[in-house]
């Protein structure tokens, strides 16, 4: 015959019953759920991480034909103003003679009269750029004319070569010609390198 | 006399209700453990499907590496190209003006002064960060006008009120440069001047 629980007996094996239940119910939740949450976790920040990056990268990959485009274009944009403006080497390595090209001609149609041109060996543009698609010399000019002809030789010089600065002038009175002036520019001409990089 | 007869032993007696504490308890320990089945099952699962996932975009990273490569050196490329296009683009844009500059003097100034010598600088230089051009336009000239401190003044004027101001940071006449002409010592109207005009620093 089976033996019946007492009431006070009952109540301890429910209270033990409980006692294990939650130390079983603690022992896999620290144990096994939270491990398994928190490697979840970590995989799932991973995951999105990674996607994100693949799409970047994928962003990236496709962007590259317009990029190639927008390179060309740009090169064929320096390649015209290098066409146009630059002051190229002539006979060699004679920027001088590159320098007189483009001056004489502009200096011509102003009426403004060249004695003397100077040109320096040219230097990288943009200033102190390694690697510059093109170069810069400076040259002197030396001539005589009136205040509106050396204008106009301005005039002409900003209007068919934007790329070719004014960095020093002076106009002065000449005792021998009240009307013609000793003039010196100082100009820094936009130049193609003797080895041209591209961009 | 009333007699009743008890032929059920304590231990024997059953309850007449349908839900039993032995059937309650039966029955959370089978949906506790179902639970937790469904639970560790889901659970792994769900971490089989992400392991394959991050081996599938792991692939996918690996494999695009080298056309990555490849898109970060032409982006590199297309920056330094820009940046090389606008410093041209700024060079061309500080290349002009001065010719306008000379036309509007010619009209500016009074009729009563002489200008002897117009020197320009215009140097590029290198500061700590971009270089820039630094402007100093230098007039001198000589005078025998009683009115000669005003027209002086009036030159010297012109490059903060009319648009010869455009760019200009000071006009100045330096000390000691309003002064007696050295070389016409016995006319006593005879004045030789300078003025320094300063332009705005512009960056290259």
């Amino acid at each position: 015959m089976k033996k019946q629980l007492s009431k006070k007996e009952m109540q301890q094996l429910v209270v033990i019953g409980l006692l294990v239940g939650v130390i079983i119910i603690y022992c896999l939740w620290t144990f096994a759920v939270v491990p398994m949450l928190d490697s979840a976790k970590k995989r799932r920040n991973s995951i999105a991480e990674l996607q994100a990056k693949n799409q970047k990268t994928q962003r990236a990959i496709s962007a590259v034909p317009k990029i190639e485009a927008e390179i060309d274009e740009m090169n064929a944009e320096l390649a015209h103003i290098m066409d146009k403006y630059a002051v190229r080497p002539v006979l060699g390595s004679s920027y001088q003679l590159g320098v007189r090209q483009k001056i004489d001609p502009i200096a011509l149609k102003a009426g403004f009269t060249v004695q003397k041109i100077t040109a320096r060996d040219p230097v990288p543009l943009p200033h102190k750029r390694e690697g510059a698609p093109l170069s810069m010399c400076f040259a002197e000019v030396q001539g005589v004319g009136s205040y509106s002809e050396v204008r106009e030789f301005l005039a002409r010089l900003e209007r068919d070569n934007p790329y070719m600065r004014v960095a020093s002038l002076s106009i002065k009175a000449n005792p021998h010609d009240v009307r013609r002036h000793n003039v010196l520019f100082g100009l820094e001409c936009l130049s193609a390198p003797v080895n041209p990089n591209k961009l | 006399m009333n007699l009743r007869v008890n032929l059920i032993a304590d231990n024997e007696r059953r309850s007449s209700s349908f839900v039993t504490p032995q059937f309650f308890f039966s029955l959370l320990g089978v949906l506790i453990t179902l639970a937790l089945v469904v639970f560790f099952g889901g659970t792994v699962l769900t971490n089989r499907r992400d392991a394959a996932t991050l081996q599938r975009e792991q692939w996918v990273w690996e494999r695009a590496q080298t056309s990555f490569a490849k898109a970060n050196t032409v982006a590199a490329r297309l920056k330094v190209a820009e940046t090389f296009m606008g410093d041209i683009k700024a060079w061309r844009v500080s290349c002009c003006g001065w010719n306008d500059r000379m036309t509007l003097l010619a009209h500016e100034i009074p009729g009563t002064l002489q200008l002897i010598e117009m020197r320009l600088q215009s140097p590029v230089k290198d500061g700590p960060e971009t270089p820039k051009i630094v402007s100093e336009l230098r007039l001198s000239g000589r005078t025998s006008s009683p009115t000669a401190a005003s027209d002086v003044a009036r030159l010297r004027d012109i490059f903060t009120t009319t648009a010869l101001s455009n760019g200009v940071a000071k006009a100045t006449i330096p000390p000691d440069a309003f002064r007696q002409d050295p070389t016409q010592q016995d006319n006593t109207d005879a004045r030789i001047f300078e003025i320094v005009c300063t332009y705005l620093e512009k960056p290259l």
